[in-house]
């Protein structure tokens, strides 16, 4: 995958966050934490999870939050586990 | 009525006596033989009254009383009645027992006893103190009275959804309704359609009561809010897209948005109201049925002042396809202003309805202390049940008119009294007929002298929401001296035959108003409403 779509992605979770969530997406930067500066609870979460079901086809389990807490690791872990391209 | 009563005192005579009394009189009884004792139930019970002996070894009564009060407080719970009982003429210790409560002195006069016991749950009074309405003929209380009175019709056809096989195709719409004047985007979003009209009549109910919630102890603030079906616009969409999908497709908060409790849950997240939430739901009463049950809150001090009314949003293609299967609804399609025709002989069902009734029950002091304005109080009410059909009212009206007459002997009234009766009226050929002929039987003569009008005829049916705008249109008549007409009264209808305030409002002096709500299961319900200080 090139950067390009990477970029696409980023613009995606991005748009997510903000129509779903309900954030202004000026406060929605990569290095965001979604629980502490974004203020998604686990709710929230469930929220995140569903969207990127729904436009990636990527299913993100409670435990993948362990290691997820920014938005660029949101993006990464798609960038990651995208089939093909 | 007080249910639960402490006593204490310090002679176990007395103790036994008075539980013996009080049991016979189907109160429960809790025993404390000193102050000490009466504390640790106070921690773990509520009571609705205590009888305290003044002169008592250690802590004396007065001082018990104080205890008890600072308790409550500190649990959040409202003040208790005191009724204190002394055989001395102590008279500084009794001037202070004076300031907590009443004093009786011994020997005392048992059936004197029973009735100041009797006397302290009639103390608190409801009354009502702010309104919102969300209506399809207006928003807001000025735009919906004007509506009301001018006889404007929020019956048009249905323009939502494709009704080409509905027999009924339309309905009373709540229109130009912008969910974000009301509340934040992201609750609007997670909101049914039904809830957000509940939370809108909430903020306008709030807004018109001047109520300052930063000033107000919000443990004491409870919200109850009846629906009829709860999310149906919001279930049926979900639905649908789980069996056009996948299973996975569906949202998940799918739960929290559809459930009967949202619009009050909701309600109290946003204005952070800790005091009690529940949400009555019986069917087209469930509006009525909310105030009823948040009257009772206020008057046994489980809380100060209530949100309360009812919401509903049940234009959607299911909930429209299976009245229209039911054969209930009106399918004057061609005319729809005129299809919702309440007490006329060409009625031939009702007119589906939606929208959103709240009001703002306060305890009576309360409103006082803080100058509110007073629409009126509720002076009494009555539930029951026809116990005889989902759907069809019990022999002719028969536990209507038990309904109505309950409803006036709680608010210990002469029929002759009410000045103005907001009928149930749905347009359907049963109701009207059964309400009638139960006016009839409990009013006698004087039924053919009382008005009576069905706004519904204006405004459709909004089933859980149509109790709780009923209340609104008694306070705003009440407030205005006007009584808003029946429109579409135009063929006489030998059964119903009394005066129905036909298609012109009237000016008229209202002091007593009545309210019923009829819902499918039979579930009846009659509000009496009172100017204050008539």
């Amino acid at each position: 995958m090139n950067k390009k779509n990477r970029t696409v992605v980023e613009g995606k979770i991005s748009e997510i966050i903000s129509e779903r969530l309900d954030i202004k997406k000026e406060d929605i930067k990569p290095e965001s934490k979604l629980r502490e500066d974004l203020g998604i609870d686990s709710f929230g979460l469930v929220e995140l999870s569903f969207e990127v079901k729904d436009k990636f086809g990527l299913e993100l389990k409670d435990q993948d939050f362990k290691s997820i807490t920014t938005v660029n690791d949101v993006v990464d872990y798609i960038f990651n586990n995208m089939k093909g391209d | 009525m007080p249910k639960n009563i402490l006593v204490i005192d310090d002679d176990p005579q007395v103790l036994n006596s008075l539980e013996k009394l009080f049991k016979k009189e189907n109160y429960t009884v809790v025993k404390a033989s000193s102050g000490k004792e009466a504390f640790e139930k106070v921690e773990f019970q509520c009571f609705d009254l205590v009888i305290a002996d003044i002169r008592m070894p250690g802590i004396d009564g007065v001082e018990t009383a104080k205890k008890i009060k600072q308790i409550q407080k500190e649990k959040g719970r409202g003040d208790i009645p005191v009724l204190f009982i002394t055989g001395y003429a102590d008279l500084a210790a009794n001037a202070e027992a004076e300031q907590l409560g009443e004093v009786v002195l011994k020997p005392f006069d048992v059936e004197n006893l029973l009735n100041r016991v009797k006397a302290q749950s009639g103390k608190r009074r409801v009354v009502i103190t702010g309104l919102g309405v969300v209506a399809p003929n207006g928003i807001g209380k000025d735009e919906f009275w004007e509506a009301n009175i001018n006889g404007k019709s929020g019956v048009d056809r249905i323009l939502s959804f494709d009704v080409s096989q509905l027999n009924s195709k339309i309905a009373a719409q709540v229109k130009d309704f912008d969910p974000l004047k009301y509340m934040p985007k992201l609750l609007a979003k997670k909101a049914d359609r039904f809830t957000q009209f509940g939370i809108a009549a909430s903020k306008l109910a709030l807004e018109d009561s001047g109520l300052d919630l930063e000033k107000e102890d919000r443990g004491h603030i409870g919200v109850s809010i009846g629906t009829g079906l709860g999310g149906m616009l919001y279930h049926e969409e979900v639905v649908l897209q789980m069996h056009k999908d996948k299973f996975s497709k569906v949202d998940p908060l799918s739960v929290p948005k559809i459930t009967s409790n949202a619009a009050s849950s909701n309600a109290a997240i946003l204005f952070s109201l800790s005091g009690p939430n529940a949400t009555m739901s019986t069917a087209c009463a469930a509006g009525a049925h909310g105030i009823g049950y948040a009257y009772d809150l206020i008057k046994l001090n489980r809380a100060d002042i209530m949100f309360a009314g009812g919401a509903e949003a049940p234009i959607t293609p299911f909930t429209l396809c299976t009245f229209d299967a039911l054969r209930v609804l009106s399918t004057r399609n061609d005319s729809p202003h005129e299809a919702s025709r309440p007490f006329d002989k060409e009625r031939d069902g009702f007119v589906m309805g939606e929208g959103a009734g709240v009001v703002i029950l306060e305890e009576l002091e309360h409103a006082k202390k803080r100058n509110a304005h007073i629409y009126a109080e509720i002076i009494g009410y009555s539930l029951t049940s026809g116990a005889h059909h989902m759907v069809i009212p019990a022999s002719e009206g028969k536990d209507i008119s038990r309904t109505i007459s309950l409803a006036l002997k709680d608010a210990n009234i002469e029929p002759q009294k009410i000045d103005y009766i907001n009928a149930h009226g749905t347009s359907t050929q049963a109701n009207d007929r059964a309400e009638t002929r139960a006016i009839k039987e409990v009013f006698g003569n004087y039924a053919y002298k009382v008005p009576i009008s069905s706004t519904k005829s204006m405004i459709g049916h909004s089933l859980g929401a149509s109790g709780a705008i009923g209340v609104i249109v008694c306070l705003l008549t009440i407030e205005n001296n006007i009584i808003p007409p029946t429109i579409n009264y135009k063929y006489k209808d030998p059964e119903c035959d009394l005066d129905y305030v036909p298609n012109e409002a009237r000016k008229a002096k209202v002091d007593f108003a009545l309210t019923n709500a009829f819902g499918f299961g039979n579930n009846n319900i009659s509000i009496v409403i009172k100017r204050l200080g008539e």
